[in-house]
């Protein structure tokens, strides 16, 4: 297990590598420029003035030139500092990479813990009043996109009801502390929460239930049950085991999207995350800003496949890493 | 399924406890003993980049509008009015402005400000190793250049004739003087004098402490998310009667909700749907409408021989119906454009005098055909005997701008013409567009609140994408700047204004009409072209 895993993260050198190589020149060869948007915004602006800002960042560098800086500039330890904000790249991340957390975590944790019992219940109660339910709703939490559940959510409970705020993180300038302050952050957080959740929910119950059906139809269920045990022991301890190896597989792909998954979210509810600082990077053509926010989500992805292979060892005793 | 109902029932409970007590909450004051806060909303958190001269995005602009301020601005009138100079002369030879400082002024630190604070604001942006965009406001004055080439340690043509007195010279005279120069922001001396201008940009200290003289100072900043401002109480125009300001982030999908629920104080508008604006007008809502001097256009490539004579292009504009993209687009709120200037500029020429080019297919057709290599038969556009075909290409983002787009592909249908339409984002439209590589495309266009546009249609200019090479425009452009008075200017920038409006280097859409609106509670505000932010000593809380 060991070795494998040295050997993994050795491997994941030269991957990082070429992931930024491929994202930098594309990013590069991307038409426009970060200074284009100020153009609409301020067209007095001399041309003059125009080519000193892009020669300030070395726009005008070929692409290697320009990959060979941004890398020394990794090398040292520095992030380096963002076009359009001026302000040390890894701070910028910090901070995001906090919110997103925030809004992500628990998002994934909830869904799943809502998410395995529905489904194998589900499964277990083939064809019943339930598993109809349960699939319509499944279906319905998948095909609603996820901005589209937020406004509707924010429409009833927010504008008409009143029951919680419309956006952001707390309220402005109230000054809160201790349980007060506490308070005003989850009163926030519920509805980005819940739709993150819905979401999320919908699809890992459907994986759980297609996984578990086909266990629960195979001989060794038939031979457990044969025997004598009890349905509970059938299903927890000998279905739902087998069963999970699938689910581990898509939750440790949720894993790698927990930075990026919730942007559409984060947008309605002008949460500042990840997702829309990325966003905005690539649409300023941010460069630094770029390639920090993306390096960091294939890190994410890589890390994620990583944990689930090793989870694959504890779950399956079957697969060994030697 | 009791797991499941016990799951359910602690889920409501969670959603009961987190929405019990919030909305009751005294957030906002009412009572006069209360602080007074107003809200401001933007649709991008402030970025702490508050330097006025190297700033570069109105979501930080917003903030240093509050705290900074200059020797004269625009009045809501478009007129200029004194702030920090409280009389201004213009020389005989037109060459000077001696500004006469307004005495008693302190920068929010206690420091008095002084005529030096004014030499150093505008040599800042002079100076060698400046970062922001902003050089050529400043590159006329008098030995400035070779100070930014660092030849020199001194700039000539700021004369600082006493404390509060400053004489301001330029190498030739510069007819937008008095906006290129007297709007400047003025930066306080004693805090930047020994500061590294290559760095401060990055010197997020100081940056996210700005020092004015305005009517609010810093109280607060949050990165991504939002900056409070606190009434400053020795402001020269008096203590300002609102205690605080917030400028926050908003959704653009909730902001306007949010208007209605009394949360914000005011807002930009940006979508002039008549039912959207009825919501708000029944929340008692004021919407300030109000002329700009941004327009949208439509460029053409002059380069190219099917756009090269000026009928082609006269037909163009009348081969679309410019008429219903205001009145169906934009729901009325804007006015087609026919020449280089908007109404709120005075040098509008009289619509009288120039061609509206009205929406007149027969028109747009024997234009065209009246050029070589056009032929109009059986309801298809020949150029060189091969169906005409453009290419439209247009940025993605601006739902007005996207829509109007289809309304022209359709326009120039109807006359035979087949459009490709290409949408893009803004950079790479930029790029095309500096590359010369389109046949026409949309773009919005913010000029600046004087007239010259050397910038835009001189020879070679940066942002001349439409390729406009023309002798007496280039002369007219130089007669413009050769006086600093409106009266003076005005028959010149007119007669060219005329001129251009015959040649048509591009279509002029429309000029969109730009919008705020504020909450019932908010009082003593002016809106006008040059925006709300005027005399805000006097805003105040109902």
């Amino acid at each position: 297990m060991k070795s494998y895993l040295i050997r993994r993260l050795l491997l994941m050198i030269p991957v990082i590598f070429g992931v930024s190589v491929i994202i930098f020149t594309l990013i590069s060869l991307a038409p426009g420029d970060p200074f284009a948007q100020m153009i609409e915004a301020n067209p007095s602006m001399s041309r003059a003035d125009y080519e000193n800002l892009l020669n300030s960042i070395g726009y005008y560098d070929p692409i290697p030139v320009k990959y060979a800086k941004w890398a020394k500039q990794v090398f040292s330890g520095s992030l380096g500092y963002s076009i359009s904000q001026k302000q040390p790249i890894a701070d910028m991340i910090g901070r995001r990479l906090k919110n997103t957390l925030l809004l992500s975590i628990p998002a994934l944790v909830l869904s799943t813990i809502i998410a395995i019992p529905l489904g194998v219940l589900s499964a277990t109660k083939q064809y019943s009043f339930l598993d109809y339910i349960l699939t319509l709703l499944a279906l319905a939490g998948i095909s609603i996109p996820a901005f589209f559940l937020a406004l509707l959510l924010l429409k009833y409970l927010a504008f008409d009801l009143k029951l919680f705020p419309l956006q952001g993180m707390e309220t402005i300038a109230a000054g809160y502390t201790g349980t007060r302050w506490l308070h005003d952050r989850l009163h926030h957080l519920a509805l980005p929460l819940s739709i993150l959740t819905t979401i999320q929910v919908a699809g890992r119950m459907r994986y759980t239930r297609s996984s578990m059906l086909e266990i629960i139809n195979q001989d060794y269920i038939r031979t457990a049950r044969a025997k004598g045990l009890g349905e509970k022991s059938v299903i927890y301890k000998h279905a739902l085991r087998n069963a999970l190896i699938p689910v581990i597989t898509v939750l440790s792909i949720s894993l790698g999207s927990l930075l990026s998954g919730a942007i559409l979210t984060e947008n309605v509810f002008m949460w500042p995350g990840m997702g829309t600082l990325v966003y905005q990077a690539i649409s300023n053509r941010d460069y630094p800003l770029v390639m920090a926010g993306t390096m960091l989500l294939a890190l994410s992805m890589l890390i994620a496949n990583l944990l689930a292979d090793i989870a694959y060892a504890f779950a399956d005793p079957r697969i060994r890493y030697d | 399924m009791k797991g499941k109902s016990r799951l359910l029932a602690l889920m409501l409970v969670f959603v009961f406890l987190l929405s019990s007590c919030g909305p009751t909450d005294p957030v906002t004051p009412d009572d006069s003993s209360d602080p007074k806060i107003l809200t401001f909303a933007q649709f991008n958190p402030p970025t702490g980049l508050f330097i006025p001269d190297i700033l570069t995005t109105d979501y930080d602009g917003n903030i240093t509008s509050l705290i900074f301020e200059s020797m004269i601005a625009y009045d809501p009138n478009m007129e200029f009015y004194g702030i920090l100079a409280e009389d201004w002369e213009v020389s005989e030879d037109n060459l000077s402005v001696t500004f006469d400082l307004r005495e008693g002024v302190l920068w929010h630190d206690g420091e008095p400000f002084t005529a030096e604070d004014v030499k150093f604001s505008l040599m800042f942006v002079g100076h060698p190793d400046y970062t922001g965009p902003r050089y050529s406001n400043v590159e006329n004055i008098l030995g400035m250049a070779a100070y930014h080439d660092g030849l020199s340690d001194d700039v000539e043509g700021l004369e600082i004739i006493d404390s509060h007195t400053i004489k301001i010279t330029t190498d030739g005279i510069l007819g937008s003087f008095l906006y290129s120069i007297g709007t400047r922001p003025i930066m306080a001396k004693h805090i930047w004098e020994d500061v590294d201008v290559a760095t401060s940009e990055n010197n997020i200290e100081l940056s996210t402490n700005p020092v004015g003289t305005g009517p609010f100072k810093i109280s607060e900043f949050a990165a991504d998310s939002h900056a409070i401002v606190e009434k400053y109480t020795d402001y020269w125009g008096g203590e300002p009667k609102v205690d605080k300001i917030i400028l926050k982030a908003v959704a653009v999908d909730t902001a306007q909700t949010q208007m209605i629920n009394g949360e914000l104080d005011t807002l930009i508008l940006s979508d002039f749907n008549p039912d959207v604006l009825e919501l708000l007008t029944n929340a008692d809502i004021d919407l300030r409408f109000t002329n700009t001097v941004t327009s949208q256009y439509m460029g053409v490539n002059t380069r190219l021989p099917q756009f090269a004579q000026k009928e082609a292009r006269q037909a163009l504009a009348c081969g679309i119906n410019r008429q219903e993209i205001v009145d169906e687009l934009l729901y009325g709120r804007a006015t087609v454009l026919n020449n280089p200037f908007t109404p709120a500029s005075w040098a509008d020429p009289d619509p009288e005098l120039i061609d509206a080019y009205e929406y007149d297919p027969e028109r747009a057709i024997e234009l065209f055909t009246s050029v070589d290599g056009y032929e109009y038969k059986d309801g298809v556009m020949y150029y060189n005997n091969s169906p005409f075909e453009i290419v439209l290409k247009y940025p993605s983002g601006n739902k007005a701008r996207e829509q109007s787009a289809v309304v022209i592909q359709q326009n120039l249908q109807d006359i035979g013409i087949e459009v490709d339409l290409q949408i893009m984002e803004f950079a790479a439209l930029t790029a095309a567009a500096e590359t010369e590589n389109f046949d026409l495309f949309l773009m919005g266009l913010g000029t600046s609140f004087d007239a010259d546009q050397k910038y835009i249609w001189e020879t070679g200019a940066g942002f001349n994408y439409c390729g406009w090479d023309d002798e007496y425009t280039n002369n007219m452009l130089d007669e413009g700047l050769k006086f600093v008075s409106v009266d003076e200017r005005k028959p010149i920038y007119n007669e060219w204004a005329i001129y251009m409006n015959d040649h048509i280097p591009n279509v002029w859409l429309y000029n969109p009409q730009s919008a705020r609106a504020f909450a019932p509670r908010f009082t003593g505000y002016e809106f006008g072209p040059s925006g709300f932010y005027y005399k805000m000593q006097n805003w105040d809380v109902k």
